[in-house]
């Protein structure tokens, strides 16, 4: 019921979100047109980077309780995040060409990113090689290394001289920086990637279980022949 | 759960096509509008660039979740497969 109600919200806000970016919000004079990307881009770097957090905490616990319960999150919120650092990096790509003139440049914040993507692709290499209790404390300590990322890319725009926009989001973000109409849009743009990630969370953590618990089968079945 | 999924799939797909659609007109008329106050800046080739982020983030998303439903499919077989087995023995 709990996601059905989530998928519910996604699709409503998503919608909204379309309308909104497409025909409501007004259209920045520096950028033009190009800058409606922030609506999805900023969001989709939101999740990338709250994943990896989540990614390291579930592991923290996992590597504390031995629990497979935390494994299945820290999995699970890896595989969702390399989704969504993957189209950090994209959009990001495509947003630099028409505003730059340039798909890509070694700025702090685009670094950090990549940064980011290889560590969510360490991770899911150390865990796709073998499924012991050994590859996964690994994998952890993969994870740990990835959510101190996480603060750097939030902060290289303020710490290293950076191409990239002031902050316009988050406790160090300067007041009055966005019309009130990029702002509802925005909130609601990020409203609406939130709850569909905390949705997909909730459908691959179930189907994790699964798989874990089909293993376990298979061993059993394996052993007993 | 995932035939709601791909039946909200194609409502999104409709909705943006039909946004797309109409945006393109929309964008005709800014176009003009800025094209007198800046020759210099090239709207239409920008919107390319909205676009192409929406499809891909969409196509992504989409991928994603026919993944999941493969995946499911897989796992349903492999029940069927290990319940024989127990069976048979």
């Amino acid at each position: 019921m709990a996601r059905q109600v989530l998928f519910f919200i996604t699709v409503i806000t998503m919608l909204l979100s379309i309308f909104l970016i497409f025909i409501w919000v007004p259209t920045e004079q520096t950028l033009g047109i190009s800058q409606r990307i922030f609506y999805v881009h900023v969001p989709l770097a939101w999740i990338g980077m709250l994943s990896i957090v989540v990614v390291g905490t579930a592991s923290i616990f996992h590597l504390i309780t031995r629990n497979n319960k935390w494994d299945a999150i820290a999995y699970s919120a890896a595989e969702l995040g390399i989704i969504f650092a993957t189209l950090i990096l994209i959009t990001g790509a495509m947003w630099a060409k028409p505003a730059w003139g340039v798909w890509w440049t070694w700025d702090p914040k685009l670094t950090t990113t990549l940064i980011l993507w290889f560590i969510y692709v360490g991770y899911l290499m150390v865990r796709s090689f073998t499924n012991t209790s050994q590859a996964k404390v690994y994998a952890s300590a993969v994870a740990l290394l990835g959510a101190v990322d996480a603060p750097l890319i939030y902060l290289a725009s303020i710490w290293w001289r950076s191409a990239h926009p002031d902050l316009n989001i988050g406790p160090l973000a300067e007041s009055g920086g966005l019309d009130s109409r990029m702002l509802i849009t925005f909130l609601l743009c990020l409203v609406s990637f939130t709850v569909f990630y905390i949705f997909l969370m909730f459908e691959r953590i179930s189907m994790r279980k699964l798989e874990d618990s089909l293993d376990e089968v298979h061993t059993y079945v394996s052993n007993s022949n | 759960m995932f035939r709601i999924q791909i039946k909200s799939a194609i409502i999104t797909i409709l909705f943006l096509t039909w946004l797309i659609y109409i945006s393109n007109d929309l964008a005709v008329i800014y176009a003009d509008d800025q094209l007198k106050e800046n020759s210099d800046t090239n709207e239409e080739s920008y919107l390319a660039y909205l676009f192409g982020v929406f499809f891909l983030i969409w196509l992504a998303f989409f991928g994603y979740i026919f993944f999941l439903s493969k995946r499911i499919k897989e796992m349903k077989t492999e029940v069927e497969y290990l319940k024989k087995l127990i069976i048979e023995k």
